[in-house]
């Protein structure tokens, strides 16, 4: 297999140790249940669905996604890759759906490669929402399509928030919309899986995924601190539990683990790094799965990836799931996915501007990934608002979140070097 | 070239600010709106006395916009950033956008809010509305559009009434009868009534002016064109898939090479006007607004719709088509950095295919000549021949 040099990422959070361990036991049950058929495997998108599957107890949810970030993690990507565009799938096309679609036509059935978990299951249903992108719902479709639409999809079509609304105040037929479609994805699962909808389990489900929300989100707000409790080469790799396991206790230990840890760090004054903090970076959009240690070579010059926007997208803001009104709080964190990803100018502002603030960034590194329209296209004009309208830079690089083949390390390198000695000599000029 | 289309080319330009249709509805004293995506109601606007103008985008080339905007993206949506910045929006009032591709959300607002117009409102377009899902779909656009229908009308500071809506549906439904003739006059295949390079013309100048003032000229030209005794075409007769174009340069090319394009079905082609607005019975300004929505929903769906078989839906219009007008083979020709339509694009070749129908794909970028396209349409059209005519 062909490899291409990147580099694995170094942690500092013992928290991060644990997933890992637990992703891979998850995808050997995943491949159990798969087997015995004891549970139904259902294809999930990133943006919030997984509660609803968590509703049910004979249900587990799989992420291609994460599956993606993990081959791509692992180096496995390319002869995939090369199998989804071998098909007629163009290369300019999200490589999260390239690597997976090249998985599903040849690479699930090829024995001698050791993919990551023991490899992805087939599902036995299919749901997904357009909160990360519509994108998805065409990848979700192109899927039902592999397989000859034997296996049911629903999805929920969740709207954009267009400049007229802000997130707090919604127009009713966005919400309504949003209600009526999870209530159709609740009862589709039903139907595939044979249970009657448990309203008890639903606003469980949904205090649950409001507790770890908000316990991440406390985590997060301790990552204001200087020094830096935890770089990005650990805050990207503990996703996955937060993610996956969003609705149920065990995402809620986990968070609440993280959050613990961060907080004694901080209190204690432990940092990332073991000298001194000369500068803090945001790092903004997905990131090279495959090369998570571009954010340890940061630490070359006493530099930290200290937020992301990415970790930003995954949790719904505190105080908002509320189990007495189940329906309204997953729409609301849906679209709330929607507005992130669609809503230019106002993310720009307050999401991206406030936390450079907010966590006192010196620069800014945006991932352009070429496949991903929707959270790119608008990356030099955000670029150029922050520089003029708040006075940070950003650099700009350009690539795929799991296809390395254009990926040229050394060049990426180069920039960040040139971007690091800006950012030092402005900030020497500033002191 | 009928003397009366170059005419038609000359009364519009793709620089809204150049535009003579643009500036003669403005010297009366109205609004002109610029949009990009077919998915929104221009009839609503048309009622309340509003010139919708489609941005047609430009071969230009891009400098300032990549400052706003990365270049994955495709050439067209870009052009018109590009056009902004260089002033060439100012002569519009308002934007309009409609969430149907990714890209173009992205794109639309910073193209909007770069230009500064002093009207702008961007619609969702529910992407899954088949089936089960139709009866929300239709509830949430109806909804959008009567949102639109209030701004519009605290915009023009009147109200848009039931009527204005009527004579305006009736406007374009004549419309799209008229251009659905000049679609037949192409391709008949004994006497085409129009060449391909004319019916891109008129499509490209019918999205730029008023609609009753384009209905009149639609129908002296149809005269023309049945008393025309063009010759049947000699080489192959060709359907073109795909969004749209900056110039007409395909078109001339398979001409020029003896072949026609006889049939498509692009964005600013018969996916634009193929589908008329049902009119309701008794017409009330609600179920108007409603009628509006359902022909979105119920129209030759775009790559961008996600409901499930959306490209099969596609390939069977592209199959009347073919029957209809005899086609011998299909060019996709679509823009580079399309997701949408790359998506659909491997499963409907194959399916074109396996018809037997010879089949030729490539990205455009600029123009068609950037891709080095032009070789391979040539080679293609070689190899087809005159008479290998493959019947649908
Ligand atoms: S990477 Fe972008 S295009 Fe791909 S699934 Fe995620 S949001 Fe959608
Ligand atoms: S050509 Fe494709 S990417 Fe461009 S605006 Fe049209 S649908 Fe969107």
């Amino acid at each position: 297999m062909s490899q291409v040099k990147t580099d694995k990422s170094v942690k500092s959070v013992a928290a991060t140790k644990l997933v890992y361990p637990m992703v891979k036991e998850y995808y050997a049950e995943a491949n159990k249940v798969a087997q015995d058929h004891s549970k139904k495997i259902c294809y999930v998108t990133g943006a919030g669905l997984v509660d609803l599957c968590w509703v049910y107890d004979n249900v587990l949810p799989v992420f291609p996604e994460n599956f993606n970030a993990a081959c791509a993690a692992k180096q496995m990507t390319p002869p995939l890759l090369e199998v989804a565009e071998g098909a007629g799938y163009a290369r300019e096309l999200c490589g999260y759906f390239r690597n997976h679609t090249g998985y599903l036509l040849e690479g699930k059935d090829r024995k001698d490669v050791a993919y990551p978990g023991g490899g992805l299951p087939i599902p036995d249903f299919l749901i997904a929402d357009s909160g990360s992108c519509y994108f998805h719902l065409k990848w979700w479709r192109e899927t039902e399509r592999i397989f000859g639409y034997k296996i049911p999809c629903y999805l929920i079509d969740v709207p954009y928030i267009p400049p007229r609304m802000t997130l707090d105040v919604l127009e009713q037929h966005y919400l309504d919309y949003t209600v009526k479609q999870i209530k159709g994805a609740l009862e589709f699962i039903g139907k595939a899986t044979g249970q009657e909808l448990n309203k008890d389990k639903l606003r469980e489900v949904v205090r649950l995924s409001g507790e770890a929300s908000e316990l991440f989100e406390e985590m997060q707000d301790l990552r204001k601190a200087v020094p830096s409790p935890m770089g990005s080469e650990d805050a990207l790799s503990c996703l996955m539990p937060l993610v996956q396991w969003a609705g149920t206790q065990q995402a809620v230990d986990f968070a609440r683990s993280l959050r613990d840890e961060v907080k004694d760090r901080v209190e204690k004054g432990i940092g990332v790094l073991p000298g001194e903090e000369k500068l803090r970076i945001l790092f903004d959009n997905i990131p090279p799965w495959f090369t998570l240690g571009l954010f340890n070579y940061l630490h070359k010059f006493d530099a930290v990836s200290v937020i992301e926007s990415y970790t930003y997208f995954f949790h719904y803001s505190r105080g908002k799931m509320d189990p007495d009104k189940p329906y309204e709080s997953l729409a609301r964190k849906y679209l709330y996915g929607c507005w992130f990803m669609t809503s230019v100018r106002e993310t720009v502002n307050s999401l991206i501007a406030r936390k450079a603030i907010d966590y006192k960034v010196d620069g800014i590194i945006s991932y352009a990934l070429y496949g991903c329209k929707i959270a790119t296209g608008f990356l030099p004009y955000q670029a150029k608002i922050m520089q003029e309208k708040y006075n940070i830079p950003t650099l700009l690089l350009e690539g795929d979140m799991v296809d390395p083949r254009d990926y040229a390390d050394g060049p990426v390198k180069n920039r960040v070097d040139a971007f690091m000695e800006m950012l030092l000599e402005r900030k020497k000029q500033k002191s | 070239m009928l003397e009366a289309i170059s005419q038609l080319s000359k009364s519009y330009s793709r620089w809204p600010d150049q535009s003579d249709a643009v500036k003669q509805w403005k010297n009366d004293g109205k609004k002109v709106f610029g949009y990009m995506c077919s998915y929104i109601p221009e009839e609503l606007l048309f009622a309340g006395e509003i010139l919708p103008v489609k941005f047609l985008g430009d071969s230009i080339p891009v400098v300032e916009a990549n400052q706003y905007h990365t270049v994955f993206m495709c050439y067209y949506a870009r052009t018109i950033l590009e056009m902004g910045l260089q002033n060439g929006l100012s002569s519009l009032d308002g934007m309009i956008g409609a969430y149907s591709c990714e890209g173009g959300c992205d794109i639309f607002q910073i193209i909007a809010e770069t230009a500064k117009s002093s009207y702008y409102q961007f619609i969702v377009m529910p992407h899954d509305n088949r089936d089960e899902k139709k009866e929300m779909a239709a509830e949430f656009l109806t909804e959008e559009f009567k949102v639109v229908k209030r701004s519009l009308e605290e915009y023009l500071g009147r109200e848009i009434t039931a009527a204005e809506m009527q004579k305006s549906i009736e406007v374009y439904n004549e419309n799209r009868n008229l251009l659905r003739q000049v679609y037949d006059a192409r391709g008949n295949a004994e006497h085409p009534g129009f060449t391909g390079v004319e019916v891109a013309e008129i499509m490209n100048w019918v999205v730029e002016v008023p609609k009753d003032e384009a209905n009149i000229k639609l129908k002296s030209l149809l005269e023309e064109a049945a008393k025309r005794q063009l010759p049947a075409v000699s080489g192959p007769r060709i359907h073109i898939s795909g969004t749209l174009f900056l110039d007409t340069e395909i078109f001339q090319l398979i001409e020029e090479l003896g072949g026609m394009v006889v049939s498509d079905d692009l964005c600013m082609g018969s996916r634009y006007f193929w589908n008329d607005i049902k009119m309701p019975e008794t017409p009330t300004a609600d179920n108007l607004v409603e009628a509006m929505a359902m022909q979105k929903l119920e129209k030759v769906p775009c790559s961008s719709m996600c409901s499930t078989k959306v490209a099969e839906e596609r390939l069977e219009h592209i199959k009347t088509l073919i029957d209809k007008y005899q086609v011998n083979a299909v060019i996709f020709a679509v823009h580079k950095w399309c997701d949408s339509h790359a998506m659909d694009r491997p499963f409907m070749i194959k399916q074109l295919q396996d018809l037997g129908l010879p089949v030729l794909s490539f990205e455009v970028e600029r123009t068609i000549g950037d891709a080095q396209a032009r070789t391979r349409i040539e080679s293609f059209l070689e190899m087809i021949g005159g008479d290998s005519r493959v019947t649908g």
